[in-house]
């Protein structure tokens, strides 16, 4: 199993990439913007490095960064400004809307694996409840 | 495999090879038609023996082909065209240098040849690839001489990289050197990378676009993110005496008792139903390394056209 | 074609066989001087060591500056860089030829100018027929090693020049005007003299030529 992490320092904070992680590179980078909004390490209106100097850090190809910053823009998170590179959306709520559909993608998953394995949505609760349960005790 | 020659002009493409074919005794290049954008970094994956280093000579005009038009930089290159290689840097596996004089010595031979090198880089990248001027080639490691052969190649800042395996046998260390100083080149929009290996590790890592070679022919061609998302590796429990059903992209990469397991290149979204339909127990879907995809693609192709 | 290319593969070329082409143009001369000392036996191994440093360099040089390019694969590094494979051409085969005629003629020159001051001047007609001999036999080994690319077929063409040279010397000094004329005190150009120089001449020019044209007709270059 290769685990080659690649990071890089903004200004801000850092974003990091493993090879190793069988997800599309993209993803983890999108994933990763992300989650430096949702904790605060990427203030909104924050200056993102270009296309092609985060390629350059992460060692990764630049159509890979194209298609994370376009996705961040289209889910609002990043704006781009002709000409000026982007920046992190600078609206009210974001962090808390990042971390929520953070969940509901996690969810989402499951739910799409579960009806792969041909469970029923009340067996899926079942599994959620019991697995919601193991975590709390867990964590205690 | 399709190419983007009908909506972009010539200028926007830094490599273009339409209908290429060229024959060797006991090898044949059929067919070949590739184009690399402007700005963007070219994998090219093939094993042994696919006709990458040939595909890249005849694009360097070293070899000509026997049908089809080449250009590099909008230029058809031919032996007799010296010009349009002034801005191409090309690196080879099994190029040479001079063994009895030192690297310095090959700085200056090449700046000669040169008005676009830089001096200041150069001493850079001396530094960064832990090289030294006085060092006689003679008296380096392998990898010391690729890196020696890619200073050459990188100081005079080419507009396009023509490099056939350039990480082979290389340690980790060196690799990311390189890989790090080839990353800068792409942080300028106007300059292109192609480059090839046998492993695709090597490669998907920088490349914006993957094109797999076997057998003079080139069998399939995307960005890495699209090859993963469209192949999947089903790990499926089938009765005595199944069959895989016939789907186009479906194959059958091994089974062990009534456990099959099977790859996928066309995953839009849902498995095939005539999976489900046929009685079988999928126990999971996974993504698969490029490498995989790779090896699968590889086979399919000897399977569709056994030579 | 590029004059600045040529020149500076020339150059580079001249810059790489330097140390040999020093030993070949000092040997050379130590084996002219040899040859006109008094004793016979001494004069005798000085013409057989101007003979072979005749044939050693240019076999050495054709190795090194030519074959070697294509076996050591430093052919692939030269024409990556901005160079025409004309360009590569003339650069190669006048470099292989000027490291050649360096030590060829100073052993010529320096035989030449002690023939004439110790006063043997039918020699200076019986010399040139010698040397250019030595130079048409390079000159096929030259275009033999630029049609195959190989090293064996060079040196079998070289060996059937090395005895080609003794046959060659034996039939000259057999014949009764070239043997008088090599101890004679008046220079004259006898018609077989003028003949044998003549054939040598086109050889010479005609391997030229074929050596330049096979070298810049080639389609692959690996």
């Amino acid at each position: 199993m290769r685990c080659v992490y690649t990071v890089y320092m903004t200004m801000h904070s850092w974003i990091s990439i493993s090879l190793g992680d069988p997800r599309p590179l993209y993803l983890q980078v999108i994933e990763q913007v992300k989650r430096r909004v949702a904790v605060g390490d990427l203030p909104p209106a924050s200056e993102l490095p270009s296309i092609r100097e985060l390629a350059s850090g992460l060692k990764v190809s630049v159509i890979t960064i194209k298609r994370a910053y376009l996705e961040l823009e289209r889910d609002g998170v990043i704006a781009t400004r002709q000409g000026k590179g982007s920046v992190v959306a600078d609206r009210p709520g974001l962090q808390s809307s990042i971390q929520e559909a953070e969940l509901r993608e996690h969810l989402k998953q499951a739910v799409s694996l579960g009806l792969l394995l041909g469970k029923s949505k009340t067996e899926m609760q079942k599994r959620i409840a019991e697995v919601y349960e193991q975590t709390q005790k867990g964590d205690k | 495999m399709t190419t983007k020659l009908e909506s972009e002009t010539e200028t926007e493409l830094a490599i273009s090879l339409q209908d290429v074919s060229k024959s060797y005794k006991h090898f044949k290049l059929r067919n070949i038609n590739f184009s690399v954008e402007r700005g963007t970094v070219a994998g090219l994956i093939g094993p042994n023996g696919a006709g990458k280093s040939t595909t890249m000579r005849i694009l360097m005009g070293l070899v000509q082909p026997d049908s089809g038009t080449v250009t590099a930089l909008g230029k058809s290159i031919s032996s007799s065209e010296a010009t349009a290689k002034q801005d191409i840097g090309y690196f080879s596996d099994d190029m040479r240098l001079y063994k009895p004089e030192s690297i310095g010595w090959h700085m200056q031979f090449v700046r000669s040849l040169y008005p676009t090198w830089d001096d200041a880089y150069a001493t850079q990248l001396l530094d960064r690839f832990g090289l030294i001027q006085q060092q006689i080639v003679k008296g380096l490691s392998h990898g010391q001489r690729v890196k020696a052969m890619l200073l050459l190649i990188l100081a005079r800042r080419p507009k396009l990289l023509i490099l056939d395996e350039p990480t082979n046998g290389l340690d980790p260390v060196a690799k990311h050197e390189i890989l790090t100083e080839l990353m800068r080149v792409v942080e300028d929009d106007s300059r292109t990378i192609l480059y090839s290996s046998h492993n695709t590790q090597d490669v998907e890592q920088i490349s914006d676009s993957i094109t797999f070679i076997d057998r003079g022919q080139v069998i399939a061609s995307s960005n890495r993110d699209a090859f993963l998302e469209k192949w999947k590796c089903i790990k499926l429990h089938a009765p005595e005496g199944w069959k895989a059903p016939i789907v186009d992209g479906l194959r059958l990469e091994s089974c062990h008792r009534n456990l099959h397991v099977l790859s996928f290149s066309q995953f839009g979204g849902e498995l095939p139903s005539e999976l489900h339909a046929t009685g079988v127990t999928i126990e999971s879907m996974e993504s698969m390394t490029l490498e995989e995809v790779f090896v699968s693609s590889v086979l399919r192709g000897r399977e569709e056209s056994p030579s | 074609m590029n004059l600045q290319a040529i020149r500076i593969l020339f150059l580079k070329d001249l810059f790489l066989s330097r140390r040999h082409l020093f030993a070949y143009f000092a040997g050379g001369l130590v084996a002219s001087a040899l040859v006109c000392v008094p004793n016979a036996t001494l004069s005798f191994v000085g013409f057989i060591l101007v003979v072979t440093v005749a044939i050693a360099a240019g076999i050495h040089m054709i190795g090194t500056l030519l074959l070697a390019e294509t076996t050591d694969h430093t052919r692939l590094f030269v024409m990556s860089l901005p160079v025409s494979l004309l360009d590569y051409s003339i650069g190669k085969i006048s470099v292989v030829l000027t490291t050649y005629l360096i030590p060829w003629t100073a052993m010529f020159t320096s035989l030449m100018i002690v023939t004439v001051v110790s006063g043997k001047q039918g020699n200076a007609a019986v010399l040139p027929t010698i040397f250019l001999f030595l130079l048409a036999g390079f000159m096929l080994q030259l275009v033999t090693a630029v049609i195959s690319e190989s090293v064996g077929w060079t040196i079998c063409v070289m060996v059937g020049c090395n005895v080609g040279l003794n046959v060659f010397l034996m039939q000259l000094f057999a014949n009764p005007e070239v043997s008088e004329l090599s101890k004679s005190n008046v220079l004259t150009w006898p018609g077989v003299v003028l003949l044998t120089i003549s054939v040598e001449l086109l050889i010479i020019a005609v391997t030229l030529v074929m050596a330049f044209l096979f070298q810049t007709r080639k389609r692959d270059l690996i």
